[in-house]
């Protein structure tokens, strides 16, 4: 090639990248939480089993373990969840169903299914919303606060997008939750929820990623109470497995026959 | 030491974003040591309760349960159920023991494709989304042989399935339910080791259940119950969440029929005429975990006539608290007769500890027209 092609060809690219640039630096908030979820959540349906501990002032507390099995919904794009705890033995084949808005408590004892609202607790600081998988780009407006760089939940320093959510899907587990989105590779790394009168409710750490189910993803969440900041929840996942979840399960009428769908 | 100065003042300016505080790397720190030990998932669960409980009279009786519930795959199609529970009641004299069995579940479950499932046996089946009391749970009328407690919820874990064959299909979006309960008489009620047929079977029924989710917020579930000469009698269960703390629920039932009371009489003495059965309520739960709940119960089959108790209206109300204090529930239920003017009430105080809880009750029924108050202490240890 000419020298005098060369130096226009190095000029066609250098303008390219000056004037393409600003097109992904500027992603705005909404698309840094789509980026994010697309980290966090895979893009069929699974299962996983999840271990909470909760710890209070440093001792061991509370103990339990849940199967989840996720679907993502045909309209809005949000997940649909069936929960199912193993143990403590005392709620051992006890069921949630989260289908939109709507949640289901089964219980095997009484082959009772029952509505329950979405603030009811699971145990420690972690509620259905932190358990069950969740699109946040389909429930929350989000916006830039700034660019910061934070210490992670394993103690590195992360250059990260610090993003304000507000809900605007009333099915959304909390008001509003301020999001601390990795700059070099979308992963949450931390979150803190909010109450409705905007008292701090919690603060996750996402961490562990690893490896798992076509992405890498967060296999931990370190939960810290917004008000007594010694009570801790620890929240593990394995077991992952891509899992065929019809819609017919994610009924409140299937819920007593649940058990069949393990293979 | 120019060039250095900068980043010295950018680490300044950053600190105060990155510096996590103490509290922070404590939780941090337990949950890198956190110990997660591999846990069974159990088909066999089992339950040991002792209590002791004792009357105004200073009656006191005790007793010992074995609660157990089987529930396992057996190849790729088929499950099978057990479900029993065995009450041993005995005063200071043990020769007065009483033994009570409560076979509250045996079934096989076929699955004929993924989404039509075949159940034959005795099965449990509770329709209804109140708390209080269920018009529409048209099976679960007298089933309950051993009372363990006021608590309404202990109640329906503790009855008798229907002998059944039951059919269900799943849509996406719907689902039915097709249930035969023949007639089946004998055992004895009394024998401690009676199946109870004339409790769970005593007439011929059938009911059909649909429910479909017209968005995902509305999913209601009508049904169609027939008996052995009496009138068809349907039923409407619906339930809406209205916020993240408020759940409102209702459920309704109506057909011809007589009132309850007279149907130990013959036929020819029943006033049979439509009547209607409804509960309405709403939950609220805060931050803190405290759930409120308000219900009213309408029961236009219920007639106060003396010595029968049942209610034709009445409120209940629950306050319940889990971990009011650390590991520690409290639920209370005071429900009122609004006709005859009589309360009823339930507290109940609980403590975990791992597998075995601890829980100290507080209990006014009404015998006849008699109220009761009765005391509970009791432990419970899964296995």
């Amino acid at each position: 090639m000419p020298l005098r092609k060369k130096r226009r060809m190095l000029a066609y690219l250098a303008t390219l990248l000056v004037f393409t640039a600003p097109a992904w630096a500027a992603l705005d908030a909404q698309q840094i939480l789509q980026k994010s979820d697309a980290v966090r959540n895979p893009d069929r349906s699974f299962s996983l089993v999840t271990t909470l501990i909760s710890y209070k002032n440093g001792k061991q507390h509370e103990t339990s373990k849940l199967e989840l099995y996720s679907r993502v919904s045909p309209n809005g794009g949000q997940f649909r969840s069936l929960l199912r705890f193993i143990s403590p033995l005392r709620d051992a084949g006890k069921l949630t169903l989260k289908s939109g808005r709507d949640l289901w408590l089964y219980d095997p004892a009484s082959q009772a299914s029952v509505p329950i609202s979405p603030q009811q607790r699971l145990m420690g600081q972690a509620a259905n919303g932190d358990v069950v998988t969740a699109n946040w780009a389909a429930d929350y407006h989000a916006s830039l606060i700034a660019e910061e760089r934070i210490q992670d939940g394993e103690r590195q320093i992360r250059d990260c997008y610090h993003l304000h959510l507000v809900a605007h899907n009333p099915d959304a587990a909390y008001p509003s939750m301020d999001l601390w989105v990795d700059k070099a590779d979308f992963k949450s790394r931390k979150a803190e929820f909010y109450a409705v009168n905007g008292s701090l409710l919690k603060t996750t750490f996402y961490r562990r990623y690893a490896p798992v189910l076509g992405g890498v993803r967060s296999t931990e969440a370190v939960i810290i109470d917004g008000v007594n900041a010694n009570w801790v929840t620890v929240l593990r996942q394995d077991n992952f497995a891509w899992r065929d979840v019809p819609e017919a399960w994610l009924q409140r009428d299937y819920l007593p026959h649940f058990r069949d769908a393990k293979p | 030491m120019k060039k250095r100065l900068p980043f010295c003042w950018l680490l300044a300016l950053a600190a105060p974003a990155m510096a996590q505080d103490d509290a922070t790397l404590t939780a941090l720190d337990l949950a890198d040591n956190a110990e997660f030990t591999a846990e069974r998932d159990k088909t066999l669960n089992m339950m040991f309760e002792a209590a002791s409980s004792t009357d105004q009279q200073a009656r006191k009786e005790q007793r010992a349960s074995l609660d157990m519930r089987w529930d396992t795959p057996l190849g790729q199609h088929w499950r099978l159920l057990l479900s029993d529970r065995l009450d041993s009641r005995f005063s200071h004299r043990l020769s007065e023991t009483r033994y009570i069995n409560t076979l509250r579940e045996a079934a096989l479950s076929y699955a004929l494709t993924p989404q039509t499932l075949l159940d034959v046996g005795r099965i449990n089946t509770r329709y209804g989304v109140a708390m209080g009391y269920n018009p529409t749970d048209f099976l679960g009328r007298g089933t309950v042989r051993s009372v363990t407690s006021a608590d309404p919820e202990t109640l329906r874990n503790n009855r008798l399935g229907n002998a059944m064959v039951r059919l269900q299909h799943f849509w996406d979006n719907a689902a039915v339910t097709a249930l035969w309960a023949p007639k089946i008489r004998s055992g004895t009620m009394q024998r401690s080791g009676s199946l109870d047929w004339q409790a769970s079977n005593p007439r011929e029924r059938v009911l059909l259940s649909a429910s479909y989710r017209f968005a995902e917020n509305f999913n209601p579930q009508f049904l169609l119950f027939q008996e052995q000469q009496r009138s068809p009698q349907f039923g409407l269960n619906l339930s809406r969440v209205l916020s993240r703390s408020t759940l409102i629920y209702g459920e309704w039932a109506g057909g011809r029929q007589p009132f309850s009371w007279q149907e130990t009489l013959p036929e020819s003495q029943w006033d049979v005429a439509w009547r209607n059965r409804a509960a309405v309520g709403i939950a609220w739960t805060g931050e803190n975990h405290l759930t409120l709940r308000l219900e009213g119960h309408d029961n236009g089959s219920a007639q106060p006539v003396p010595g029968h108790l049942e209610q034709h209206r009445s409120v209940l109300v629950q306050a319940y608290w889990k971990d009011i204090v650390d590991q520690y529930d409290l639920n209370l239920i005071a429900q009122r007769d609004v006709q005859q003017h009589q309360n009823m009430g339930f507290a109940e105080l609980r403590r975990h500890f791992g597998a075995v809880d601890l829980a100290l009750q507080w209990q006014k029924v009404y015998l006849a027209t008699t109220p009761e108050r009765r005391w509970q202490l009791s432990l419970d240890y899964w296995f």
